[in-house]
C-alpha cells in the first residue's frame, strides 16, 4: 500500500489558502483562486454558499414578517400562500445574485425570456390586476371576514378575502366569488363597519287611537329591549296623517352585530303592546260622500289642545264655497 | 334583607333563592346541571367524576351575550372642584357566574342575572364603543344593596384641571374589573382621573371594599377581534380614555 503523505497535502492547502490572503504565494493565486470546474474557483463557491445562506435567512425573515403583518387580517391559507410567494421571490433574487459566481450566462435566455414574458403578461393581465387589487384590499381593509356587506347588488357575509378573489355567503347560503378587481372598483356597503346602526319601522294606527299613548307604549317596549341602545335614544313620532291611518315612525339604534335580531324581535313586541291597550293597525277604508251636504268639522267636544286660537276662528265652509274660493285664488 | 350565598360548594349544593334555582344532580354516570330563573332555564349534562362548584359574581358583561367589554355607569351629575378629589359609591348590576372545577381546572358553566341588561353607545357610531349601560344612584358612603341585584363600585375621581368639572358617567373596561364579595357585599373599585374638561382616564383597581372579602373568579378573556373593541387609542392596558364627554 502506497504511503500517503498527509502532512504534505495539509501544507499545500494551508499555503494556498493563507498565501492568497497575504499574497505570499507565487503569482497571487491562493486557495480562493484555485479553479475547481469550468472556471469556477473555490472563492466563487464560498461566495455562492454565503449568498445562499444569506438568501435563506432573508427569506425566513420576510416570511415571518408577512406572517406577523397579515395574521388576524386574512385567512391562514392565504398567509401561507403569501409566505411561500415571498420566499420563492427571495430565492429567485438570491439565485440571480449568485449566478455570476457560478458563471451562469442568461444572455441566451434573454430573447426567449422576453417573448415569453410578453405573452405571459398579456395572458395574466386580469390575474395580475386581481392580485394587486387583493393586496390593496388587504391594506385598505374596507371589509373584514364575517362582515355583512353589499356589493354589486349582492348581500351577504364575507367568508374569505383571497389574493385573487373575495368569497361571500349570501343570506340564502349561496357561495359567491367576487374578483378582487371588482371588489376594489365597486361601491361596497359594509353594514357592520361602525359599531352601531339605526333601523326604523313605519307603524300605522287608527285615527280613533291616541297617538300620544301609542308613542308612550312603543317607547316603553323599546326601553325594555337590551339591544335597543339607550344612547342614541330611540325616536318615535307621528310622521304622516295617511289615507287610512296615522303613520308613526319608530327609529332605533342597535349594536351593528345585533340589529337584525333587535329588529325582528321588537316589531312583534310593539304590536302586542299596542294591542294590549286597544291601539290597532287600521284597515284600509274609503268613505264615499255624495250630494251637497255640508262637510262637518270634527265634533267640538272631541277636539283636543290643538284648537284654533279664538282670534282666528275659521269659517265653516261647504264644498261649493271652497270651490269658489279656489277659483278666486 | 336576604343575601345570596356566594362561594365554593360541592355538587350536592342546591340553590333556591327568590325565583332562582340551581342544582347539579347525578344521573347514572353523568351529572345534570339545571338552572331556572322564572321562565329562563338552562340544562347541561356534565361528565365529571368529582368536582366543585363556584357561585361567584362576575363582570356584568356577559348577558344576554358578550357584546362589549365596557361597563358604563350613569349617575346624577356631580360637580368636582378644581384640583379636587372625590370618592363616590355607585352601584353596578350583578351577573352570577356558575363555575365547575375538576382536576384543578375551572370552567364557566352558566351565567345568570336578576337584572335586565341594556346597552348604549358612548361617542358616535364611527369612533365610539358599545357599552353595557346601568343607571346608578350616587352616594358618599357604601349604599345598602341586595347582593344578588347590585354591587358597590367605589369610584375615586380626581380632577387635575383648574376648572370645575361635571361628571355623570364612568366607563370601565373589563380588563380592569376585579370583583370581590363577602356575605353582604359585592364590590369593585375604579379610579377616574379627569385630565381635561371632557376627558378622563378610567382604570379598574384591584381593591376590595373592605378587608376580608374574597376575589371572584374572572370571565375576562381578551376579545381582540370583536367589532366592539377595536377602537384604537381608547384603551391603554386596562385604562379607558373617555374622550367623548363625561356627562
Amino acid at each position: 500500500m502506497e504511503d500517503v503523505n498527509l502532512s504534505a497535502i495539509y501544507d499545500s492547502i494551508f499555503d494556498n489558502f493563507f498565501g492568497s490572503l497575504d499574497g505570499s504565494n507565487d503569482g497571487g493565486n491562493g486557495f480562493f483562486d484555485t479553479v475547481l470546474i469550468n472556471g469556477i474557483t473555490y472563492g466563487d463557491i464560498v461566495g455562492a454558499v454565503v449568498i445562499l445562506i444569506g438568501t435563506l435567512i432573508v427569506a425566513k425573515i420576510f416570511s415571518g414578517f408577512v406572517n406577523r403583518m397579515f395574521t388576524g387580517k386574512i385567512e391562514k391559507n392565504n398567509i401561507i400562500f403569501m409566505q411561500k410567494l415571498v420566499r420563492w421571490i427571495t430565492y429567485f433574487i438570491g439565485f440571480l445574485v449568485m449566478s455570476p459566481l457560478l458563471h451562469i450566462d442568461f444572455s441566451g435566455l434573454m430573447v426567449a425570456g422576453g417573448i415569453v414574458a410578453v405573452a405571459i403578461g398579456f395572458a395574466s393581465q386580469n390575474t395580475l390586476s386581481n392580485f394587486v387589487a387583493g393586496l390593496l384590499i388587504m391594506f385598505e381593509r374596507p371589509v373584514n371576514i364575517s362582515d355583512n356587506i353589499k356589493i354589486n347588488g349582492i348581500q351577504g357575509y364575507v367568508e374569505d378575502i383571497g389574493l385573487m378573489s373575495t368569497t361571500l355567503r349570501t343570506y340564502e347560503g349561496i357561495y359567491v366569488r367576487v374578483p378582487n378587481e371588482t371588489m376594489f372598483t365597486s361601491d361596497i356597503t359594509n353594514y357592520v363597519a361602525h359599531v352601531a346602526r339605526r333601523f326604523e319601522y313605519l307603524i300605522s294606527i287608527r285615527y280613533s287611537d291616541d297617538a300620544v299613548k301609542a308613542i308612550e307604549v312603543i317607547k316603553g317596549v323599546i326601553e325594555k329591549h337590551p339591544y335597543a341602545l339607550k344612547s342614541p335614544s330611540p325616536d318615535v313620532y307621528v310622521d304622516e296623517l295617511g289615507a287610512h291611518g296615522v303613520n308613526l315612525v319608530v327609529r332605533v339604534w342597535s349594536p351593528s352585530g345585533y340589529w337584525w335580531d333587535a329588529r325582528k324581535d321588537l316589531l312583534w313586541k310593539i304590536f302586542k303592546a299596542l294591542r294590549a291597550v286597544d291601539i290597532d293597525i287600521p284597515f284600509e277604508q274609503l268613505v264615499i260622500w255624495e250630494g251637497k251636504d255640508t262637510i262637518s268639522p270634527p265634533d267640538q267636544e272631541q277636539e283636543d289642545e290643538f284648537a284654533y286660537p279664538e282670534t282666528a276662528t275659521p269659517p265653516k265652509m261647504n264644498r261649493d264655497d271652497a270651490a269658489k274660493q279656489v277659483d278666486r285664488g | 334583607m336576604p343575601f345570596f350565598n356566594y362561594g365554593t360548594f360541592s355538587f350536592d349544593y342546591a340553590v333556591n333563592f327568590s325565583r332562582l334555582s340551581i342544582s347539579i344532580e347525578q344521573k347514572l354516570d353523568m351529572y345534570h346541571y339545571h338552572r331556572e330563573l322564572g321562565k329562563w332555564k338552562r340544562d347541561t349534562n356534565v361528565s365529571v367524576k368529582e368536582g366543585r362548584m363556584f357561585l361567584h359574581p362576575v363582570e356584568p358583561l356577559y348577558l344576554p351575550e358578550a357584546v362589549t367589554d365596557y361597563l358604563e355607569i350613569r349617575f346624577d351629575e356631580v360637580m368636582i372642584e378644581p384640583r379636587g378629589t372625590s370618592t363616590l359609591f355607585l352601584t353596578f348590576p350583578i351577573e352570577i357566574g356558575v363555575f365547575i372545577q375538576a382536576s384543578g381546572v375551572t370552567s364557566i358553566l352558566d351565567v345568570v342575572s336578576f337584572k335586565t341588561p341594556k346597552y348604549s353607545l358612548y361617542g358616535n357610531a364611527n369612533r365610539g364603543v358599545i357599552t353595557r349601560w346601568y343607571k346608578s344612584g350616587v352616594s358618599s358612603y357604601p349604599p345598602r344593596v341586595r347582593n344578588y341585584l347590585e354591587g358597590v363600585l367605589r369610584l375615586q375621581i380626581q380632577n387635575t384641571t383648574d376648572d370645575w368639572v361635571n361628571v355623570s358617567r364612568t366607563i370601565i373596561h373589563e380588563k380592569g374589573m376585579q370583583v370581590y364579595f363577602d356575605e353582604h357585599f359585592v364590590s369593585m373599585a375604579a379610579e377616574m382621573v379627569i385630565t381635561a374638561g371632557g376627558t378622563a382616564a378610567v382604570t379598574g383597581v384591584d381593591r376590595p371594599l373592605h378587608e376580608g372579602m374574597t376575589r371572584s373568579l374572572r370571565m375576562y378573556e381578551p376579545r381582540r377581534f370583536t367589532s366592539f373593541s377595536n377602537v384604537t387609542g381608547s384603551l391603554i392596558d386596562s385604562t379607558f380614555i373617555m374622550d367623548m364627554g363625561l356627562t
